[in-house]
Formats: C-alpha cells, structure tokens, sequence
C-alpha cells in the first residue's frame, strides 16, 4: 500500500519535489544538490520551511567565508548579524566563521535565501508545481525592479551603450536561465562588486553598503542556486590537440620509440591551469612543421628501409669530419700536424659487421711510419702505419662490429715527429698525417631479427606474387591506423595513405620507404594530432549523447596516462563493454596501478601545485649559497613521490594537507636537518614530532612561493588560497599605495609588521588580513624551505589568527586549522582533477557534478579512489552534446 | 653580387667566452629571383625587438629633443650609433590600460604592444587581442621569401598556472599574433632557428625529394581535415581550420623553396641546446636575425629578450634578484640600480646587433640603412605599470626614408600604431589602419 506523496516546493531554491507523506513532520535536506538546504516537511500539503538558520553547504565556497552581503571593508568579527533595510525589503543574513563543525565551512543562512522568501511568491496552495516560466519567475522580477535600477544608478557611466567598458554592459534585465549562459561575465561582475573593486573608488555615487549586499545576494542566487535537472548539461569539450606530453607518451606507446621528439616543439599554452585545454591548444605554422619534421624523425626510427637505412655505404669527405687536437679539415684531406683526431658520426641502424675504409697518407720523416689509430666509440680496434705518401694515397680497412645507434668513428693521428735541425739527415723532418676520406660500408650480413620491434609490428605483411604492395599496405595501414586514430578504420579512411605509398614506390622507394611515407602522413593527420569525438548531431546543443567506447577510451587513457589507450581498453571499446560504469571504474583503478599513471602525477599535479614553475625560480645564489640544480630536482621529486603515495596508495586526499610522512635522501634531508638519512636515492621518513607536516611544509612548495632573497608571506598566503583552499582572492584595487610607504614610515619594522601597517587600509585588509595570516604562519621556513628561528636577527613570530579567532602557533597547528577546511580542499581537488580529465574549464552547470562527487568523496573518507570512480562515470566525462551554430 | 662559398668549416662547439658567430661576408643576400628585382633596390626590413617590464624612465630618457640632445645614463651604451637611431618618446598603447578589466598590466602590455588592440582577459577558451604589426608586414613582404616572418626569443612560455591576474599566458608569452587568436610561437632554440631559416644539413637530393613527400603528405592529410570538418561543431571546426591555415602556410613554404633558387645553406655549426650564458644567447639569436635578412631569408621579424613579467635574474651582471621582482623596486636605490644595469645590459646587446647589421653592405648602403628596428617595452616605467610615454629606440634609415640622429618627442597619448603605420609604408606593406591608430607620424620624415 502506497502512502500518498506530499508536494513540496523548496523555500530556498524553489525546487519542487514530493516527499512520501509518511515522513511528514521529519526533516530532510532539499534534494536539488545546488542548494541542500534543510527543510521540515509539512504535515499538510504546503511549502517546506527552512529548518534553521545552519545551511548545509553555502552558495560558494569561500574558504575563511567573506561576509556575503557585508561590504568587504567591514570588520569582521565572529558572528556578525547584519539587518539591512533596502527598498522595503527585510534582509537578515547571520555570518560564522571558521566554524569548528567539521560539517562544512558554511556560511548560516544566506542573505541570498533570507531575500528569497521574501521574494519569492510562496505557493502553498499549489498542489502540483509547474515549472515557472523564465519571465514569471519572482527572481526574475527582483532583478528587474529591484536590482536593475541599481545597475543603472551606479554602473551606467562607464557600462552602457557601444563604448561600455570591460565588456560589460547594462542592458535589459536578463531571466536566469540568459544569466546562467552568461555566467563568466556575472560571476566577474559579482567578484568585482563583492570585493569592493566596483565602482571604482572615485566613481561619483560610491555604492552603499546596502545597495552593494543587495547586489550580490542577489547575484549569488542567480548564479548558484538552480535546478540541476532542469539545466542538466554533460558540456562540449573543444577537440583536443594532443599537447607535447601527451605527443611524446602517444608516439612511445604507439611506435615504441622513446626518443621525446616533441622535446623540440614550443610549450603548450596554459588554460584553466593546465596545457590540455581543448580551447586553448592552438596550431600555429611553426609546430605544423615541427609535426612533419618529427613524423620524418620518427618514422626513421620505426621502421628501416632497407636500401637506405641499412646498408650503409657513407663516404666522408675531408671536409665533412670534424677534428680534435692538432688538425685542419680542407677540402681534399685533414691535415694532422700533429697529434689529433678525426671523425664522424654515423647512424647504424642495424648492428653487425661493417667495414671501414680510410684513405690516409703521410710525410714519413724519423725512423718509423706515421701511425693511425682507429676508434670505434670508445673503443680502440686498429694501428696502422701509414706508409703512403702523397703520391700514391692508400686505402687502409678494417672489418668492425657496429652497434645499432649513432657510432663515432675516429682515426688519430698518435706518433707525431718533428726534428728539423736534426744532425743526422735521416732522422731530420716533419712527419705529419693526412687523411682524405673515411668510408663505412656494411652491414655484412642482415639479420631481419635486428630489426626494430615496431618495425616488425608494423611491416607484418610484405608484398609477394599472392599479395599486391597495395593490398599489404592497406592491411598495414588498417591495422596501424586503429591505434593511431584510437578508433576503427576503414579502408576509405586509409585510402589516401595508401596512394601516397604508391606515389613513393612509383618514384622508386621500396616498400618500407613506402610505408614510412605514409606513416608520416598518418602522424600528421587531424585524425592523429587531434582526439575527435563526434556528435550525433553537432549543431543541436540539446542532443546529449554518450560518448562512442573508443571515444571514452581515450578519454580514460589521456586522463590517466596523457597517452593512447593500450590493447586491453581498444578491446573492451570493441566489445562494446567500456561504457558499463562498474568496468569504468575497474579499467581505471587498473591503469591507476599501471607506472605510466606517473603522467598524472607530473602533469596534474605539477601543474595544480604549480611544481613545474619550479624550475623558473632562481633563489639568489649569494643569499643562499646551498641552492644546487640537485635541491631543485630533489624538492620537486619529493612532492612528487608524496602525491604519488597518497593516490597509489588510496589514502585520503586530506592527507595531502597533513600526511606524518614524506620521501627524502641525503641532500634533501640534511637540508630539512634530518639526521641518519644517507645515499641519493628517496626513501619514506616519518615526519612525526617535527615541525612539518604535509606538502605545505615541503621545501618545493615553500620555495616556489618566494622571492628570490627572501620569503613573501603574501604570495604564500595567495597560493595557500588558490591552490588549496579554492579561492582565487580578487585582483587588489587599482592605485594601491605601495609597500614602500609602510616601509619608509616604519623602516626598522620587520616585515610583519611593515605588511600590518600596509594593509590597515580596511579595502586591502579584506583579503589581506587572512592572506597575510596564512603566509606568516610559514615564516618559520626560509625562502628556499629551510627551519629558522630568526630572520637576521629578528625572532620569527609564525603565530597568527585567521578568521574565527582561530588562533595558532606554528605551521603544524596552522596546517591542522586548513585541514580543518576539508570541504572547501575536497571541492578545490576535484574541480582542479575535473578540468584536467574533461579538458575544458567548469561551467555553471558543472557544479552540479562536482556537488555530486563530493558527496561520494566525503561518503568514503575523502579517498582518492572515490574520486576516481566518481570522475570517470559523471556524464561530464562520459557524455557530450552538440553545439549551436552560432555563438 | 656573387657568392663565394666559404673555405672552411666553422666551428663554434668550443664554449669558450663567447660563440657569436663570425662575420660571414661571403653571405651575400640570394641572388635576385627575377631582372626586374635586380633593378629594384634592397628591400626594407622590419624588426622588433621587445624588453620586458618596462624600464627605469628618468635614466632612459635623453634631455633635449631634435638633433640637439644629450644621451641618457641608460642609453649612452648606444652613442656609438647616435648616427643611425632615432629615440622616441611620448607614445602610448591605450589599449594596455585595464579599460575595466582590473590588473594585468604585463599581460596587456606585451599584448599590445605590436597589436594595439585591447586583449580580452581570459584564462583560456577565447583568446584575443589583435593581428601585429609584423604580421600585417609579412603578409606583404613575406611572399616571395622563403620564410614569411622569424619569431624569435630566450625564454620559453611558462606553463603552469596564470601568467598575469587571470590572463593566458599567451598574452606574456607573443608578441607576433597572426591573426587576433592567433600568436606566433617564437624559438628559442639558436639551433632550431637557424634550421627553419636554412633547413637541416642534407644534400640537394635528398632535401627535394623530403620537400616532396611533405608535399604529398600535406595534400592527404588536407583532405583528411576536410572530410573531418563536415562533422564537426562550430569550435571544433575553428581549430581545424587553424590546422588548414598551418597546412597552407607550409605548402607555400615548400612552393616558395622550390621555386627560389637553390640558396646555400650558410656553412655553420650552431651549438644544440641554450647557451648556458645569457649574452652569448642573445648574441647568436641577433646574429642569427642579421643572417636572416641579410641572406633574404626573410625580411620581417621579432624577438623578445625575455618575456614580458620574466623574472629570470641577470647573474652575468651580477644581478641576483628576478627582474620582475626588482621592477616593484618600491623606490629603493639598490633595486633602481640593479634595474638600469638590466636596461642597460640589454640595450648593449641591442648595440650589438646594430654594429652587425651595420656591418652589413648592400651596393652603397648597410643593412641597417635598409632596416627598420624597433627597440623597447610595452610599459613606461615597470613599477607604475604606465602604458604611455613608452621607452623606444627606432634604428636603421628604412632604406633612406627616415632621417636619424635625433630625439622625438611626441604628444602624450599619441598612439603607437601611428609609428606602426608609418613603418608599414616605408616597408612597403601600407595600411589604412592598425589597432587604434589614428595617423601617420609625420615627424617620422624629419
């Protein structure tokens, strides 16, 4: 027997729902997961009530919350309880900061929900909401009487009309879902006014502080509180071009050469805090020819023409070898004067027997022939005494077994003579050394098992009386081109690269050449440069689809490998099983476990916590004279291998923040001052009962923060709030007073203290106060990561209070107060992994996934592994649509 | 002209005190590809040689204007040249201004500053500023050279995180934007540069018969991109036709190699990998610069001595701090000293690059008589973060059509792109309009 279900539209989103009738009188939280807040539900058909004043989750996360609705300049103070009058609407919003609930970081009821109902039309009679039209809806209205008239107040001087500035222009008033498309645009108007950088100071009406609450709560509404099913969107990711990481690995996995050939190619450019941004990634002529040129290099090493690769029959001139020591390369010999060397490299593609042939010829004076000494490498393999002159050249040869790789052949000049005014005429002379050519010639024999791998994986079929050069290479192009383009091929898709291999053997390349022709062509093709996914329909921006199995494929392999899929993912995409979200899930926790998953750690988190700009600080060699190119690598892997125990080892990703443990060897530990920590390689040591603790505390991260002499608390506390707490601090007001006012008021203040006096300004002090405070509380570690208990000769004070009066002493206890931040670290992680395994940065309607993955995260302890799993089966990653034609 | 081939190998492995390549007076420019180019005078050539983050301003600017002026502190390292320069100030670029969009004056500042265009200030999907100066000349002067236009520059793109207060890093990174998404990626590898002048060392045969095999290729994998493009959407398709303009660059290219005469590949060894110090990298990239145009290689170009918020330190002058860092140098007299040494570092390197250019003759003239070289940064003074009174060194007569030797000074506020549109015409590449110019500069013409 079915009870009857009680319809409930919720008083702070207005999304309607129905709850079974009987839970009615218990409490819930609203189901619509933008908003969560907690409700009571009636005894009767009616309208949920807000349960009370502790939300669930706030409408932004804002680490160390910022009073929404306050004026940024106001002193914040533990609760603040502001009642503000605005056009006759009664707003209330109550404020807690840095709330000791390990629940969340939220804020209490919004002013934002507090305007809402009032705002909104409550319904109680209705049994059966429908959905509101966009112009009917109340919020809607209260932007257009109440909000807009504000806009045109303050901002209409600057913003309106053809020369409206920024971009942004005060227009008619928009209804949500307009909003919401436009979301970038009013997020930045929000951030803008919130932080007090709207209008601008000298503007003619300042804002009051009234008008500026009224503003953003509203703002923040529009933008953060809708239905997730009503603007359900997987998203479009832009085609991707493969950046220089994902080249490198791709090539290696596909061809099995390992030789980074886009070492060459220009750095990718960044979007979103990352290098695989679809939208981003450009192709300019320059790297189109650095393709080709890598596609000739690399197909080279893929596959050996015969007739061009392995028979080597390379002869030097005298003004091709380069000379060591005391010679002269002309055009017709080398002449050694004395003691010298020349020599030339060659590439053997094939090991085996060659022979090397060098004419050479002497002016014999003293007792004995000039002597040539043949080197191969390193290795010394012949002496000849060179007993030719210039009339009669020989040829002096020498059978030799190469290695396949670049082989130095050298022939030195050894017994140098020279006795002009000797008594005796026949030991009185000058013998000098000339060598002319050097040939190599060879192999002698060819074994086809010397062939490399993928030549022999490629090439699985060569022409014959049965089978046509044509036939063969469509069947190899067919079997390569499925790797290549990650997807099925047919034998349309391969038919121009079969013609450009006839065109190669019609101008008399062999086969092979013929094949490495066009391989070249494939390694160039869009089909390879850029990872396609297709569309059901691609202008119909409604038509959501799954993506095809090789398509998610890729987008599993790149994600985790920043490479192509192997065989077991083309298997399970061709057996149709890859998009069953249980083999999702264990195809990733299969390739998490597999060493090529090092790609995320070097490319995901060297780029979320900024590793790679390591390598561009320069600490001041004067200051500190222990800074070596060895620390830098060193500091830089031990933040690697740190993040890589946490995620292979599916620990919580909170113990990133605070972890007990970390990896050093010798140099790194004498540099942290660890004892009893001896050789180079990295091993796990307990951090406990030290001062440090998780990847804060870690000397990359410390360094990579500061200045060049000395620390910047400043950037510390930025990167502290970008990078792990999720909030970007606005840009700082134009015309600030530079730290050189403080510094020539207060000029033996410490820095501290000149930082304290610089940001008394209640307009900087906004961010500054908790940015400042974040910083100092590493003061304790120099500029290059070090302990110290004095700066100079001024003792560190690291203590400091964060909002909340959360008051500590020291970085542990400070890193203990930001783990206390979880939420707002967990919904920074998965945002940053989110953006770096979809490709494309989050939209509004991403925040729908990403309050999904949290609840999975914060069900499973914050383990990596549920992130994982919660990630490669959100629809972002496994869906796309369509596009509208125009924008 | 005749070529006469060079007698002996040069090798330049030994990094010694300094690799900068030996004067090459056997490399004459190409032989003229038609009579009617042979009758013609030497072409002009463009270049525009960026600095990052501004300059120390009261030691930059020279007292007096016109004929009649006194070098400034930073400057004076270029008196050698008075002769063959023109120094310029009072220009702006408006457009680096925030116009609303809050902080990235660095960003906007290199952005502008070849482009005049007001950048849009983005992380990442719509990137644009505007096309540049140098490309709009390219697009002239570059099609009957084997390469259109050389971008050049010392230090790779940063790759992690935000170069500027939410601007791409692209913004920081170009200066030389093809079209307005487009940038120019520049090379900072002085062998890999001189390699896309000359090609790879390989004999006749072999490189005709690789220029025809790209050839082929490029034809397959076109239409391959077209059969994509039919089923893509719209972003999707923008990206492939950025492939398409890339293909069609390069079959250009490779028509052009085939069409000019066979031109002798300088006989050099250019070191692999970046000079570990710093003037030796500058040196061989200008020398490299110098190679381009005086072989005809091509007749347009840019380098940025470092990219623009670049905090690389200037250990080889003693200089320990980043340079970005230093530009805030909140009035201290060290750091405001340290800095004029940067400014002067790299205006030394910039003399250099003049005395090779001079060094240079076509019939009567030198190559710098038939240059035009711009000098400078984006930003006036690197600590106000100003985008107007613009600290510029314009070298080089253009071919006899500026007179040098003097100090002009302009109204405040009047645009960069003015000077841009006066280069352009005695470049030979005029255009109505560029950025947000309003004129030609007239004083140009003395």
């Amino acid at each position: 027997m079915s009870t009857p279900l009680i319809p409930i539209r919720c008083d702070h989103c207005g999304f309607a729902f129905k709850v079974d009738a009987r839970h009615a009188g218990k409490r819930g939280a609203c189901p619509n997961p933008a908003c969560r807040q907690a409700y009571r539900v009636p005894e009767e058909t009616g309208v949920a009530r807000p349960e009370s004043s502790k939300g669930v989750a706030s409408a932004k996360n804002t680490p160390f919350p910022k009073p929404q609705g306050v004026p940024p300049s106001r002193h914040r103070a533990i609760a603040v309880a502001t009642v503000i009058l605005v056009g006759g609407l009664f707003v209330a919003g109550v404020k807690f900061f840095f709330p000791t609930s390990s629940v969340s970081s939220a804020n209490s009821e919004s002013v934002s929900a507090a305007m809402m109902s009032l705002t909104n039309t409550v319904q109680a009679s209705e049994p059966e909401p429908q959905p509101v039209k966009p112009e009917d809806d109340p919020r809607f209205h209260a932007f257009r009487d109440t909000v807009m008239p504000l806009f045109a107040t303050y901002c209409s001087d600057c913003h309106v009309g053809e020369t409206a500035q920024a971009g942004f222009e005060i227009g008619a008033a928009v209804t949500i879902p307009e909003l919401l498309k436009q979301h970038r645009k009013w997020e930045k108007v929000l951030t803008m006014i919130e932080a007090g950088a709207m209008p601008p100071a000298d503007a003619d009406a300042p804002l009051t502080d009234e008008d500026r609450a009224m503003i953003t709560a509203w703002l923040r509404d529009a933008l953060y509180n809708f239905d997730c099913d009503e603007y359900r969107d997987p998203g479009r990711v832009t085609i991707r071009r493969l950046n220089r990481n994902e080249y490198n690995n791709t090539i290696r996995d596909l061809l099995g050469v390992d030789f980074k050939p886009a070492a060459d190619f220009p750095r990718d450019d960044v979007g979103y805090g990352f290098d695989n941004i679809g939208d981003v990634l450009s192709l300019p002529p320059l790297l189109m020819e650095k393709y080709l040129a890598a596609a000739e290099q690399i197909t080279l090493r893929a596959i050996v023409n015969p007739d061009v690769q392995v028979a080597v029959g390379r002869k030097f001139a005298a003004n091709e070898l380069k000379v060591e020591g005391g010679g002269k390369a002309g055009d017709s010999s080398v002449s050694m004067y004395s003691n010298g060397t020349a020599f030339a490299s060659i590439p053997i593609v094939v090991g085996g027997d060659y022979i090397v042939k060098i004419q050479a010829w002497g002016d014999q004076a003293g007792p004995d022939a000039a002597k040539m000494a043949l080197h191969v490498g390193d290795d010394s393999v012949e002496t000849f005494d060179v007993a030719a002159t210039s009339n009669a050249p020989e040829l002096y040869e020498k059978q030799v077994t190469f290695k396949a790789g670049d082989v130095r052949v050298a022939a030195s000049f050894i017994n140098d003579y020279y006795q002009p005014k000797s008594d005796d005429p026949k030991l009185r002379g000058d013998r000098n050394l000339y060598i002319g050519t050097v040939e190599i010639v060879g192999p002698l024999a060819f074994d086809p098992a010397t062939l490399p791998q993928s030549h022999r994986e490629i090439l699985f079929v060569t022409p014959d009386e049965n089978k046509s050069a044509d036939d063969c290479t469509r069947e190899i192009l067919r079997r390569f081109g499925r790797r290549a383009f990650r997807r099925p091929v047919t034998d349309d898709d391969v038919a121009g690269y079969v013609d450009l291999a006839r065109l190669a053997r019609e101008q008399n390349e062999t086969f092979e050449g013929s094949i490495q022709i066009a391989i070249q062509g494939m390694l160039v093709s869009p089909n390879f440069l850029f990872r396609v996914e297709n569309d059901r329909d691609p202008h119909d921006p409604a038509d959501q689809h799954k993506l095809a199995d090789y398509e998610l494929a890729s987008r599993l392999s790149y994600f985790l490998w920043a490479s192509m899929p192997d065989e077991e993912l083309f298997a399970l995409a061709e057996e149709g099983k890859l998009r069953d979200a249980e083999i999702l899930k264990q195809q990733a926790r299969r390739m998490l476990a597999d060493p090529k998953s090092q790609a995320l750690m070097e490319n995901f988190a060297g780029q979320w916590l900024n590793l790679r700009n390591l390598a561009e600080v320069t600490p001041d060699t004067k200051t500190f004279p222990d800074f070596s190119e060895e620390l830098r690598a060193d500091m830089r892997r031990e933040t690697e291998l740190f993040f890589d125990s946490v995620v292979r080892n599916d620990k919580s990703i909170l113990t990133l923040l605070d972890a007990d443990y970390t990896f050093v060897n010798e140099r790194l530990a004498a540099h942290y001052g660890m004892p009893n920590v001896t050789g180079a390689e990295f091993r796990e040591v307990s951090l406990q009962g030290t001062n440090r603790a998780g990847v804060l505390t870690q000397a990359s991260i410390l360094t990579l923060t500061s200045n060049s002499t000395r620390t910047s608390p400043v950037k510390r506390g930025k990167w502290i709030l970008e990078n792990i707490l999720g909030e970007e601090p606005p840009p700082p007001p134009p015309n600030v007073p530079a730290l050189d006012k403080a510094q020539a008021d207060l000029p033996d203040a410490t820095l501290r203290q000149q930082l304290e006096q610089h940001r008394a300004d209640p307009a900087c002090a906004v961010c500054h106060h908790t940015m400042d405070a974040l910083g100092f509380g590493f003061e304790n570690f120099d500029a290059i990561g070090r302990w110290r208990d004095k700066d100079g000769d001024q003792a560190i004070d690291s203590s400091g209070t964060l909002p909340g009066e959360q008051k500590f002493q020291g970085p542990v206890e400070l890193v203990q107060l930001i783990k206390q931040r979880r939420h707002d670290f967990g919904r920074l992680f998965t945002e940053k992994l989110l953006t770096y395994a979809l490709g494309r940065g989050l939209e509004f309607y991403d925040r729908c996934t990403v309050d999904k993955i949290m609840r999975g995260l914060e069900e499973h302890d914050y383990r990596f592994s549920a992130l994982l799993d919660e990630i490669v089966t959100s629809d972002p990653f496994i869906m796309r649509r369509g596009e509208r034609e125009q924008p | 002209m005749t070529f006469q081939p060079l007698d002996r190998r040069l090798f330049l492995q030994g990094m010694g005190a300094a690799i900068a390549l030996p004067w090459l007076h056997a490399m004459q420019p190409r032989k003229a590809h038609s009579a009617d180019e042979a009758a013609a005078t030497a072409p002009t050539r463009l270049a525009f040689v960026f600095v990052p983050n501004g300059v120390i301003v009261p030691a930059w600017t020279p007292t007096g204007a016109g004929t009649d002026y006194q070098f400034s502190e930073t400057l004076s390292v270029l008196e050698p040249h008075r002769q063959e320069i023109n120094i310029i100030t009072g220009l702006a670029q408006d457009n680096g201004r925030p116009k609303g969009d809050g902080p990235g004056d660095h960003a906007r500042s290199a952005a502008t500053f070849l482009t005049g265009a007001h950048p849009v200030k983005t992380a990442g999907a719509d990137i644009r500023v505007g096309i540049s100066v140098d490309q709009l000349a390219a697009e002239k002067l570059g099609l009957i050279t084997r390469l259109p236009s050389l971008e050049l520059g010392i230090e790779a793109g940063r790759n992690a995180g935000n170069c500027d207060s939410g601007y791409s890093c692209a913004y920081s990174n170009a200066i030389s934007w093809k079209t307005p998404t487009t940038p120019m990626i520049k090379e900072i590898y002085p062998r890999l540069a001189f390699e896309r002048l000359f090609g790879t060392a390989e004999n006749s045969e072999a490189q005709a018969r690789r220029l025809r095999n790209r050839k082929s290729i490029l034809d397959v994998v076109a239409s391959d991109a077209a059969k994509l493009q039919t089923k893509l959407g719209r972003t999707d398709r923008q990206k492939i036709d950025e492939y398409f303009t890339s293909v069609r660059e390069i079959e250009n290219r490779i028509v052009r190699a085939e069409k000019i005469a066979e031109q002798p590949r300088p006989d050099l060894d250019i070191p692999r990998g970046i000079p570990e110090n710093l003037q030796d990298h500058i040196r061989l990239m200008f020398d490299l610069l110098v190679l381009a145009f005086q072989t005809d290689t091509t007749r347009v170009a840019t380098f940025m001595l470092a990219n623009e918020g670049s905090n690389r330190s200037y250990s080889i002058i003693d200089v320990q701090e980043g340079h970005h860092e230093l530009s805030h140098h909140q009035s201290q007299e060290d750091k405001i000293d340290k800095l004029k040494q940067i400014d002067k570092f790299l205006a030394t390197q910039f003399g250099y690059f003049l005395d090779k250019l001079k060094s240079v003759t076509e019939g009567e003239r030198t190559l710098l008589d038939n240059s035009l070289v711009l000098y400078g940064s984006g930003l006036g003074d690197g600590n106000a973060h100003n985008h107007d009174n613009l600290p510029l060194v314009l070298a080089g007569g253009g071919g006899m059509t500026v007179p040098t030797g003097r100090h002009i000074v302009y109204e405040k506020e009047t645009p960069m792109n003015n000077l841009f549109l006066s280069m352009l015409d005695r470049a030979g590449a005029p255009a109505e309009s560029i950025g947000d110019s309003t004129a030609r500069l007239t004083e140009l013409d003395g």
